[in-house]
């Protein structure tokens, strides 16, 4: 039997085990020699006698070839299949993520009836930093991603808190420009009302003698621009060398103090009577209020004298502090915008400081290896 | 990239390089080619990866068992038999690949013909070769 030739050396059986192939499909090799397997007869010796002698056997060789390919191999595919291991297939993948989808989406909608906005700001955040139970990324892909998430969310908000910024100082603008809109409309103040009523006498020419009215009235008013300034400058010391001139000397430094805006005072107040009358901003609310009384003579914002002075006062007041408002809403926007772009550094120097500590420990143990 | 937080929790190479069972017994068919081809090291090659990608693919190690058996490391291949018998001890391919890795070892023989023998009911080619090993066996 061929099994004597076994001994244990792994040539001799794989023969053996390739020849038990061959005698299970019934193939033979009659051109090879070596080695022979007969099943089911006993192993004899080669004959002495040389072939084609008479001896029948001589013409056929007794035994069978040792083949020289592999007759049996295992074939993976009738193995039995993994049971865990592999990566699931995109099909398989995608059927429990549907379904998980599924789910969720229904108890989305189911929580979402009972708590509102609330569920969706969670379910948003929990889906924000769902890479968190990821197994497939290590810590510092992990890290790297939140300060990724971390850093949009922020970007985001200092775009949000800069458009706030720009939407808050337009509407500032808008309401600045509104009040004083008002207020000239309303011509709270004597000096207000005069410019805001040159309009009216400057439209109201029209063709030659229109063009020759108004330029007869530009040169009125720098005609009594000029003398205001004139009797501002000289009113004073001319009123007190009177003052000195009639007998009265002890009057002369009151004179000298109060010439000038009484005399300008009583220009404006002609003008006006005339018809010229011309409100500079130089004047300012002292000499709107110095004329109050010739503007009460005068009978031209004599309706609203009093109590337009102090709405006029008042509305001042009130744009001014609109004004120290607006600017107070700057300084705390722009207080705003830097808290945020400091928030970000803050975390962004944080998470690179962990990033880099965590490489430094690594790089320590790689070194200490060494 | 692969972390030591995932091996420890179990995950193979497979599952964190999204390799799929059906690429996993291409590789196995296609090592199973080489081997067929007599290229032993190629097919050696293949087959410690798939082996290494996921130790729990007993065709893997089965068709391992047989390259490491016709490269004449019986040590080799008996470990990589009795892993993929302990991976899956019901699987015919298995067990004949294990019984014909036993052979080689006199001191298993007896195993390997009590193997054998209940492979004989086995379907297919499993049971033919194994009816020609108990028959080379004179059993």
């Amino acid at each position: 039997m061929a099994i004597a030739t076994i001994s244990g050396d792994t040539g001799s059986v794989h023969n053996l085990l390739e020849d038990a192939d061959l005698a299970r499909t019934g193939r033979s090799d009659t051109s090879r020699t070596g080695l022979a397997l007969v099943t089911g007869k006993p192993l004899r010796p080669a004959p002495q006698g040389a072939a084609g002698q008479g001896d029948p056997l001589a013409s056929a060789p007794f035994y069978r070839a040792m083949p020289t390919a592999i007759a049996f191999a295992p074939r993976p595919e009738a193995i039995a299949p993994a049971v865990r291991g592999y990566a699931l297939s995109v099909s398989a993948r995608s059927s429990p993520s549907s379904a998980a989808q599924a789910s969720g989406a229904t108890s989305k909608t189911a929580t979402s009836k009972s708590t509102g906005k609330t569920t969706v700001s969670t379910s948003s955040t929990a889906r924000e930093l769902a890479f968190l139970d990821d197994k497939h990324l290590s810590i510092e892909d992990k890290l790297f991603q939140f300060m990724v998430l971390m850093t949009k969310k922020n970007d985001q908000e200092l775009i949000n808190a800069m458009k706030e910024y720009e939407g808050k100082k337009t509407a500032a603008g808008k309401a600045s420009s509104g009040d004083k809109a008002s207020s000239g409309d309303k011509a709270s103040s004597p000096s207000q009302a005069k410019p805001a009523s040159q309009p009216k006498q400057e439209s109201s020419g029209g063709g030659l003698f229109g063009f020759l009215g108004d330029a007869l009235g530009g040169i009125g008013k720098t005609l009594i621009g000029g003398a205001e300034s004139l009797m501002k400058d000289l009113g004073g010391p001319l009123l007190a060398g009177a003052a000195t001139a009639v007998g009265l000397p002890f009057l002369a430094p009151v004179a000298l103090q109060m010439g000038g805006s009484l005399g300008a005072g009583i220009i404006g107040a002609v003008a006006s009577s005339v018809g010229l009358g011309q409100g500079s901003a130089s004047d300012g609310g002292s000499v709107s209020k110095g004329t109050s009384s010739a503007s009460k003579s005068t009978g031209l914002a004599s309706s609203k004298s009093g109590s337009s002075a102090k709405s006029s006062t008042s509305s001042a007041a009130k744009s001014s502090a609109s004004a120290t408002d607006a600017e107070f809403d700057e300084k705390l926007e722009m207080f705003k915008l830097q808290r945020l772009v400091e928030k970000q550094g803050a975390m962004f120097a944080a998470l690179t400081n962990a990033m880099k500590s965590m490489h430094d420990t690594k790089m320590t143990t790689v070194q200490n290896i060494r | 990239m692969i972390t030591m937080q995932e091996l420890e929790s179990g995950k193979t190479l497979a599952e964190v390089q999204g390799m799929t069972e059906e690429l996993g017994r291409t590789l196995a068919r296609v090592a199973g080619e080489e081997l067929v081809a007599g290229r032993l090291e190629a097919a050696r090659e293949m087959l410690e990866g798939l082996a290494v990608t996921n130790p729990h693919d007993p065709a893997a190690w089965t068709m391992l068992a047989c390259v490491e058996r016709r490269r004449g490391k019986i040590l080799a291949a008996r470990v990589c038999a009795e892993t993929a018998y302990r991976l899956s001890p019901d699987d015919a391919q298995v067990r004949l690949v294990r019984a014909e890795v036993l052979l080689c070892t006199p001191d298993e023989r007896p195993r390997a013909a009590a193997e054998l023998a209940e492979l004989r009911s086995a379907p297919g080619e499993v049971a033919a070769r194994a009816q020609a090993l108990l028959t080379a066996l004179g059993e």
